[in-house]
C-alpha cells in the first residue's frame, strides 16, 4: 500500500478543490487528445530510422513531397501529389524505400480473393499501419508485397484487444511460411522471417504490459517491444 | 470490497472525473479498455498507476517533449537541399496541416496533476491512526 501524506478526509478535499480549480470542461480541451498518438508515432518513427540505419549504415533519409514531415490523423491511400514522406536513399542517392505515415494497405484476402462486394466499399478490404516502409513508387493503397516493414504505435497500456488487432492485421499482410530474408529487418532469427512475402512488423508501446503478450511474436515475424517515451 | 478499497474507489472515481473534465476522456477510456485486467488488483495501486500514467501522457504532449523529438528527427532526416527537417505536422482528414503539439495548451495542467499525485501518493509518514475510517 502506498504511504500517504494526507489523511483520508484531506485526500477527498484535495481532489474536490482541484476539481473546482481545473475541472471546468472547455471546447478547446476536448481536442487535446488528438495529437497524443501522433507524438508517440514520431517517437516510433525516430526509433524506426535508427533501426534501419543500424541495419544498413549507408542509407540516408530525405524528406520528399513537402516542407515538413506529415503525420496523418487518419489512415488512407497514398497521394503522392499532396502527402510528404521520407525517402530512403542508398549511398549513391538512389531511392530504395519510402516511409509513410498512416497508410492503408490492401488486405491479402482482398488481393487474393477479389470478391466484389454488392454492398459497396468493402470496409474490411484494407487495413491501416501507423508507419510503413514500402518499396519506392507506390501510389494508392499498397499491396502486401509492397510492404517492407509495418509499425503499430500504441500509446496506451497493452492488452488482449490490441494483441488481437495486431495479429489480425498481420494475418492480412503476409502468410506464415518458410524463413525468408528481409534486408531491412534487424530482429528475428538469422535465417529470416517466417513470412511470405517477408514483410516485417513492429508493435511498440510505452507500457511494459506489451511484454506480457509477445509469445506469438516470433512465430509471426513481429517485433513486440516496450518503447518508453 | 473492503473499507479501504471503498475509500480508494471513491477517490479514484473523483480523480477520473477531473481527467475527463479536463478533456482527456478518450485517454481515460483507452486506459480502462486495455490495461486493467493486467493491472494490480488493489484499488489504490491501480489508482496510483493510473494517476502517474496520466501525468506521463501529459508530459508526452508538452512542447518541450515535442520540440526535442522534432530536433531528433532533424538529426536524422534532411530536406532535398541538405538542411535538417524542422517541421512535423499533423495532416487532418480535410487536408489541413497543423504543427504537431500545437493543440495542447496545458496551462499548468501537468504541474497541477503532478502536485495532486504527490499529495495523494508521495512517500511519507504512515497515515495517522485516527484518520482511519473517515
Amino acid at each position: 500500500m502506498p504511504r500517504i501524506l494526507a489523511t483520508r478526509a484531506q485526500q477527498a478535499t484535495i481532489i474536490r478543490t482541484f476539481g473546482r480549480m481545473f475541472g471546468s470542461p472547455s471546447t478547446a480541451a476536448l481536442g487535446r487528445m488528438k495529437h497524443v498518438d501522433r507524438v508517440y508515432e514520431l517517437h516510433c518513427l525516430i526509433s524506426l530510422l535508427d533501426g534501419l540505419k543500424r541495419k544498413r549504415p549507408a542509407v540516408h533519409f530525405v524528406l520528399a513531397g513537402g516542407s515538413g514531415v506529415a503525420l496523418r490523423a487518419s489512415g488512407g491511400a497514398i497521394d503522392r501529389t499532396s502527402h510528404a514522406y521520407i525517402e530512403v536513399q542508398d549511398g549513391s542517392g538512389r531511392a530504395i524505400a519510402e516511409l509513410w505515415s498512416n497508410v492503408e494497405f490492401w488486405a491479402l484476402s482482398h488481393v487474393k480473393g477479389r470478391h466484389p462486394n454488392p454492398r459497396g466499399w468493402p470496409r474490411g478490404a484494407a487495413h491501416e499501419l501507423d508507419l510503413v516502409l514500402l518499396t519506392p513508387g507506390v501510389s494508392g493503397r499498397p499491396e502486401p508485397a509492397d510492404i517492407l516493414i509495418g509499425v503499430e504505435a500504441k500509446h496506451r497500456p497493452y492488452g488482449k484487444g490490441l494483441l488481437k488487432e495486431l495479429l489480425g492485421v498481420r494475418r492480412e499482410m503476409t502468410y506464415v511460411g518458410l524463413p525468408q530474408q528481409n534486408p531491412w529487418v534487424w530482429w528475428g532469427a538469422p535465417s529470416g522471417l517466417p513470412a511470405r512475402p517477408p514483410s516485417g512488423m513492429i508493435a511498440w508501446c510505452p507500457y511494459p504490459s506489451i511484454l506480457d503478450y509477445d509469445q506469438a511474436a516470433d512465430f509471426y515475424g513481429i517485433l513486440m517491444d516496450q518503447l518508453p517515451l | 470490497m473492503t473499507e479501504d478499497d471503498d475509500h480508494w474507489r471513491q477517490l479514484f472515481d473523483t480523480y477520473r472525473l477531473q481527467v475527463i473534465q479536463a478533456g482527456f476522456g478518450a485517454w481515460d477510456e483507452a486506459a480502462f479498455a486495455e490495461g486493467w485486467p493486467e493491472e494490480p488488483q488493489e484499488v489504490e495501486a491501480r489508482f496510483e498507476r493510473y494517476a502517474w500514467n496520466f501525468v506521463k501522457m501529459l508530459i508526452c504532449l508538452e512542447a518541450g517533449t515535442v520540440d526535442g523529438l522534432v530536433r531528433s528527427l532533424g538529426d536524422r532526416v534532411r530536406t532535398r537541399d541538405g538542411s535538417p527537417v524542422t517541421a512535423v505536422n499533423v495532416l487532418a482528414e480535410d487536408g489541413t496541416l497543423e504543427p504537431l503539439g500545437s493543440d495542447f495548451e496545458h496551462e499548468g495542467l501537468i504541474d497541477a496533476f503532478a502536485a495532486l499525485n504527490r499529495m495523494l501518493f508521495s512517500p511519507g509518514e504512515p497515515e495517522p491512526q485516527e484518520a482511519v475510517g473517515v
